[in-house]
């Protein structure tokens, strides 16, 4: 199985990944991991027309201590 | 922007098994097409589709991946390790070599993902417990072995590597 064609954007910060959020709208989605959204579009319950791949992106994954706080990025 | 230059195809750079590879791709190849189709690679096989069975398990980055849940441009400038990049010359990769001792296949489809997923569980835990090993293979289904063999393997694989860490 594959999904139905779409467009594929790698932002290289997290600046140009909003940028090309609101440019694309309901046509955008994020792909992150992706074990929810591919398996989705493979068996075309979902056919998004553009990813926005955040894996490219430094900087979202990793875990800080800052001051009292834990910080865990999403993309951990 | 049209359509049609929206679902361009796309330029990869990938590292397959220390090769490096250049590769125009649909955005929607999913990885483990792309490996066994433009590749040749065909090692890695291609089982449920739907992210639970894990023959299509290759490392990327270092790491076990369920290639059928990936797309190719996601693999883009990273390292890819297959099933057919474990072994070194004529040396079997010590999780190859316990699957012949312990009779660790049968049909041999679970196998190459069963081998990736051990092996990348023996880099990070080089003297897994028994319950530690079949937690690291919940991902990989087999039809015919009944698992017992498999478990035997691993436990053999990281005897042999003796505590040590095999870096591929």
């Amino acid at each position: 199985m594959f999904p139905a064609n779409f467009g594929y954007v790698a932002p290289r910060s997290l600046d140009e990944a909003l940028h090309l959020l609101q440019q694309h709208g309901e046509d955008g989605k994020l792909l992150a991991g992706g074990h929810s959204l591919l398996p989705a579009m493979k068996l075309r319950l979902a056919s998004p027309r553009t990813l926005i791949d955040l894996g490219t992106v430094p900087g979202l994954s990793g875990v800080r201590l800052e001051g009292n706080r834990l910080r865990i990025g999403a993309l951990t | 922007m049209t359509a049609e230059a929206e679902y361009a195809a796309l330029p990869i750079t990938v590292t397959v098994n220390g090769v490096k590879h250049e590769a125009v791709v649909e955005p929607r190849t999913l990885l483990v097409y792309f490996l066994r189709e433009q590749l040749g690679l065909t090692g890695t096989h291609v089982g449920c589709d739907t992210s639970q069975c894990g023959a299509c398990t290759i490392h990327l980055n270092d790491r076990a991946v369920k290639s059928c849940t990936i797309l190719a441009v996601q693999a883009n400038s990273k390292k890819i390790t297959t099933i057919e990049g474990l072994a070194r010359d004529d040396d079997f990769h010590p999780v190859q070599q316990g699957f012949r001792e312990k009779h660790g296949l049968q049909c041999g489809y679970c196998t190459p993902g069963m081998i990736m997923t051990a092996a990348d569980l023996l880099r990070t835990n080089a003297n897994p417990t028994e319950e530690e090993i079949k937690h690291a293979l919940e991902g990989n289904l087999c039809r015919c072995t009944g698992y017992v063999n498999i478990v035997e393997s691993v436990k053999w694989a990281a005897e042999k590597m003796g505590g040590k860490n095999v870096s591929r």
